[in-house]
């Protein structure tokens, strides 16, 4: 493996760990909801999304671990809150309504197909073809969630609101997904990834391009504050912590 | 989790059945021949069948339910996707089996509506709490073992759909179960306290894995219509005996100890005592064991049990939470792009 | 604890508050394991359009076992006797209790010339159970190597029964071996060992 300069050993794993906390938290979310969404079948379909996420950020942490040497599930399970970098859009409850989690899904996955494109051009080539391989089955995603906001966005009058009320919920945490994490300038210096300053625009115009076509509309504003992927976190990714840790913590070093 | 579908039945009797065709069709299963939808069969046959399907496709989602409440706190990464994809295989299970019963003549919604109205039964093994994570590692160890010993011979039963359905929901079932094998040797090769979660769990366990294949036999078995038919082809006390012969020595190998135990109304054990009748009977070459608690069963079928009103009301919760995505989905659906 | 939505369920309440919403038209999938390989049969699925059903097909039946290609259509093609001239799919049921397997295309006046032609062309005096026909225009087809149905980018081992042979099989032994050192050390003196 490729070799990386020890000073961008810290920079690397908060880049890495951003990219894997979302997709636990998100994988997480989502995940509850197998047995009880809308139809069976969508039911199925989500729960294989959620699967995706949960894998992906495993592999992820096994990249993290060839630097750290930590094993994945002392990563995933085993910090403390301030120490984990997703954003919260990804723990912000849904409280089981689909069109919440539609919201959050369509969100995050298309800022994840943008994080990942442009992961995928990093000079460090371990990051490079994981990022490239992942990038494959986000395309997935975003088809499989663009398709949802379309349908639900067009299907009736209620299906509109109630949609576009899930959005403006989550516009302003969806901001935050584009929180810089620490050190990264350390990484567009060594040109180890290539500067993402218009990732917010590119993100923002493929947000608009499906609302404005399903007749819904994303109202959301620039990054601004400390959150997430400083390790500062609200109340929700808490409880969402606590939930995951709940039998790891009864004894974090047995095997389970 | 899946399950046995053993659905009481009483088909009077199929008197206003073409009787030359009744016997051709009797001959034809009898022999071993498979009936699809389009065939002619005895309307009896179509009720029982369509009965069953649903009772299954039943069973699995709400089997889903007290699994599903474990997924966000299973305690690694390989146990979250695997837990995720169980109960997800659980979900597709119900959704194959309601497709099966559909063809058979009722719709869809009408069976999800029925089960929450409890007009209709699931099986009865989910109306029991599983408040640790033990119960996870046992109900996939136990239940899926179970529940593939029945569905093993679910697969040679008559009614083509089915049995296609059954030979695909085994080979998942064979995950389940392995998973869950994984998870208990994992724990009885863990921490004293993990040994102890298992054994807790095993406790509350045993017995709904030895009243899942349902009722003792009654001494005209073969002769109702299930087995007549063969829609079942094993009896279900065959089934308890095969899965005591092999879970029992199984179970003690790990470190596991075969309680009988006393239930409080929650579920929750409150006494328990070595089962005293358990021991290779060397004449039969089968396990003698205690039966499990009977009277408690039939109490829970008929919905006094720890977590029947839970069950329902999460089913129900779903069910209501979809109606605006579904109609939503089907209002838009001709006028929404379908080739976006 | 419960995650929160879960412990909060409203109560039920006597009978169900809204209109019963109209089922969903019924869609027949079948998939192919791997390049080469005949499709078959895999089951069906509701969906309101076809879009829906592709994406439905894809997760359930694309990811159960290793699938390169999935063909979804609505159902009563299947078995329907009327429509167009063009190419058909037929797909044969050789005995009651199979799955319908793909055998090849035809070009048809309709549904039930494209049945008889399916005979002719690939049945002969060979004995089946029934023929289903689809007009290709109205299928359904993803194909893996361009729009991806199975997930080959992480292990999928964790859902399938022979990711956990190997490491059960570990666990028993280590598990009886401790068992046999138990027995073998009943009798140690322990104030001696």
């Amino acid at each position: 493996m490729q070799e990386l300069d020890q000073q961008f050993h810290n920079p690397i794993v908060n880049v890495l760990l951003c990219v894997a906390d979302d997709k636990l938290f998100l994988g997480h979310k989502n995940s509850d909801w197998t047995g009880l969404a809308p139809i069976l079948e969508a039911d199925i379909a989500f729960s294989s999304l959620s699967q995706d996420d949960i894998a992906h950020a495993s592999a992820f942490y096994e990249l993290i671990q060839t630097i750290t040497g930590q094993n994945p599930d002392q990563i995933a399970f085993s910090r403390n809150a301030n120490e984990y970098l997703c954003a919260d859009i990804v723990t912000k409850d849904d409280s089981f309504n689909w069109a919440n989690a539609i919201a959050r899904q369509f969100y995050c996955n298309v800022y994840e197909y943008y994080r990942l494109q442009r992961l995928s051009t990093a000079s460090w080539t371990p990051l490079a073809s994981l990022a490239k391989r992942i990038f494959a089955e986000q395309v997935i995603h975003v088809d499989h969630v663009t398709s949802w906001i379309k349908h639900l966005g067009k299907g009736s009058g209620d299906s509109n609101s109630r949609m576009q009320q899930a959005l403006d919920t989550y516009a302003p945490f969806a901001s935050m997904l584009f929180e810089a994490p620490e050190g990264i300038e350390t990484l567009f210096e060594g040109k180890i990834i290539s500067d993402d300053g218009c990732m917010f625009t590119e993100w923002k115009e493929h947000v608009d391009q499906v609302t404005n076509e399903a007749g819904l509309k994303a109202t959301v504003a620039p990054v601004s504050g400390v959150g997430g992927r400083r390790g500062s976190h609200g109340a929700e990714f808490k409880e969402s912590l606590c939930e995951l840790q709940e039998v790891f913590s009864t004894d974090p070093l047995a095997a389970w | 989790m899946s399950a046995s579908a053993n659905v009481e039945v009483n088909i009077k009797d199929c008197a206003n059945a073409d009787p030359e065709k009744l016997a051709v069709f009797e001959q034809h299963v009898a022999e071993g021949g498979l009936v699809e939808p389009n065939d002619w069969m005895p309307e009896a046959y179509r009720t029982l069948m369509l009965r069953m399907a649903e009772h299954h496709a039943n069973s699995e989602i709400v089997g889903a339910l007290p699994e599903g409440e474990w997924i966000t706190r299973a305690p690694s990464l390989l146990r979250k996707l695997a837990l995720t994809a169980k109960v997800q295989d659980e979900v597709g299970h119900g959704q194959m089996l309601y497709e099966v019963a559909q063809d058979l003549g009722k719709t869809r919604n009408a069976m999800l509506r029925d089960l929450i109205t409890g007009v209709t039964k699931y099986h009865n093994c989910f109306n029991y709490p599983c408040p640790t994570w033990g119960d996870i590692c046992m109900i996939a160890w136990l239940i899926d073992g179970a529940a593939i010993l029945n569905q093993g011979t679910l697969a040679h039963g008559s009614f083509g759909p089915y049995i296609r359905t059954m030979r695909r929901i085994n080979m998942e079932e064979a995950f389940h179960f392995k998973h869950g094998e994984d998870m208990v040797l994992t724990l009885m090769s863990g921490t004293d306290k993990q040994k102890q979660l298992a054994q807790d769990a095993f406790d509350r366990w045993w017995d709904p894995s030895l009243a899942f294949f349902g009722p003792n036999d009654r001494p005209d078995e073969r002769e109702r219509p299930a087995m007549r038919w063969r829609m079942k082809t094993a009896t279900n006390n065959e089934l308890r005996q095969k899965f005591v012969n092999r879970f029992a020595p199984a179970a003690m190998a790990t470190g596991l100890v075969i309680n009988v135990c006393k239930k409080d109304a929650s579920g929750m054990v409150i006494s328990k005592e070595p089962d005293p009748l358990l021991k290779l009977n060397e004449e039969t070459g089968n396990w003698d064991f205690t039966q499990p608690d009977w009277d408690e069963f039939f109490r829970v079928i008929r919905g006094d049990g720890p977590c029947n009103k839970d069950r329902l009301a999460l089913r129900r919760f779903s069910y209501e939470q979809g109606e605006w995505v579904r109609r939503a989905i089907l209002d838009g659906a001709t006028t929404a792009p379908s080739d976006h | 604890m419960l995650s929160k939505a879960r412990s909060n369920l409203p109560n039920a309440t006597g009978d169900l508050s809204t209109d019963e919403v109209a089922a969903f038209p019924n869609w027949t999938v079948f998939t192919q394991k791997k390049e080469g390989a005949i499709h078959l049969h895999a089951g069906s699925l509701g969906a309101p359009n076809a879009d829906f059903a592709q994406m439905f097909a894809r997760e359930h039946y694309g990811q159960d076992q290793p699938c390169s290609s999935l063909w979804i259509g609505p159902r009563e093609i299947f078995t329907a006797n009327d429509g167009v001239q063009e190419t058909y799919e037929v797909f044969v049921q050789w005995v009651a209790g199979g799955r319908h397997e793909h055998v090849g295309v035809v070009e048809a006046e309709n549904g039930a010339d494209a049945k008889t032609k399916c005979v002719g062309q690939f049945i002969g005096d060979k004995e089946y159970h029934t023929i289903w026909s689809a007009p290709n225009s109205i299928l359904t087809k993803i194909e893996s190597a361009t729009n991806m149905i199975w997930r080959k980018t992480t292990d999928q081992n964790y859902r399938l029964a022979k990711g956990y042979s190997r490491v059960v099989r570990q666990k028993w032994d280590a598990i009886r071996a401790g068992a046999a050192v138990d027995k073998y050390q009943e009798e140690d003196l322990k104030d001696t060992f």
